[in-house]
């Protein structure tokens, strides 16, 4: 068993996807048959979002299927995402890590996929759980004070929650270096 | 925010230019003048501008913004501190607080 098979038997994400249960269909055609088997798994997210914003959006939301159709194709694109990443090994695939001013493009274009680390941080919080990858973090000795998108990448690497990649890029044209560390304990 | 990869060209510099049209690359002038194009071609009345606060120099542009949007369109700009991955740097109410007084200052 690899060490990322060892983290992967870890995830629970996978295991959640797994026993998801289509639920009655809110969007039609093809988008419907990507979209279907993981709406069960986006209702804990939006209803959150609806929760952190205004308790009135909630009645619009539902009542408008137009306005929930963009929100639940971006949720379907980070989930199938994430997806690709967890079974990248079992699917023979290389998977690198990336992050945020990376060319996605390159890696795509030669097969490999492209990890986006940060995103991930992003995903944990939207669903609560990202507080504790943060205490893990924090127990490492690493500041609050900084870069939270890498601070949480650092907990969930020590807590095996995310797979490390064959390699790993960074691109700093945004200025973003904060990913030495994280690399590093990948 | 970010152009189209030019078809029939050579992909690393259709790549390049792609990436180089994102506000992020480059400097904080760029930035300010697409927001200033944008609130334009969306007639906006007002702008919010949220402060990610777990990426410090994703921030830096903010003031400059706000100067930017009362001295070209004069309209006004609310900073709004937040953190979309650590929610301990996140106080609902407070948020809850400042939007609804900046949209009671609007009417």
């Amino acid at each position: 068993m690899t060490i990322r098979s060892k983290m992967m038997s870890k995830m629970n994400l996978m295991q959640t996807m797994s026993m998801a249960k289509p639920m009655a269909p809110l969007l039609s055609g093809p988008l419907a048959s990507v979209l279907g088997p993981i709406l069960p798994m986006l209702d804990p997210i939006i209803a959150r979002s609806i929760k952190m914003m205004d308790v009135n959006i909630d009645i619009e939301f539902k009542q408008d299927k137009d306005l929930i159709k963009p929100l639940l194709t971006v949720a379907g694109l980070f989930i199938n995402h994430y997806n690709s990443v967890y079974k990248s090994e079992k699917n023979g695939k290389k998977m690198i890590w990336v992050n945020m001013p990376t060319p996605n493009e390159i890696p795509y274009a030669l097969g490999i996929i492209a990890c986006s680390t940060e995103v991930f941080g992003v995903l944990e919080s939207a669903t609560g759980v990202a507080t504790k990858t943060f205490e893990g973090t924090e127990s490492f000795g690493i500041s609050r004070d900084g870069c939270s998108f890498d601070s949480h990448l650092i907990g969930a690497c020590d807590l095996g929650k995310i797979p490390p990649g064959d390699a790993f890029t960074s691109f700093m044209a945004a200025g973003c270096d904060s990913q030495g560390e994280a690399a590093h304990r990948s | 925010m970010w152009s189209g990869i030019a078809e029939g060209k050579d992909p690393i510099d259709a790549l390049a230019k792609k990436y180089l049209s994102c506000v992020y690359n480059g400097n904080i002038e760029k930035r300010v003048q697409k927001n200033i194009d944008a609130a334009k071609k969306y007639e906006v009345d007002a702008a919010i501008a949220y402060l990610q606060w777990g990426c410090r120099q994703s921030t830096a542009n903010a003031t400059a913004l706000k100067d930017a949007f009362k001295g070209e369109l004069g309209i006004p700009t609310l900073l709004l501190d937040g953190d979309c991955v650590d929610e301990r740097n996140y106080a609902s109410g407070q948020v809850r607080t400042r939007v609804e007084a900046f949209i009671e200052m609007l009417k």
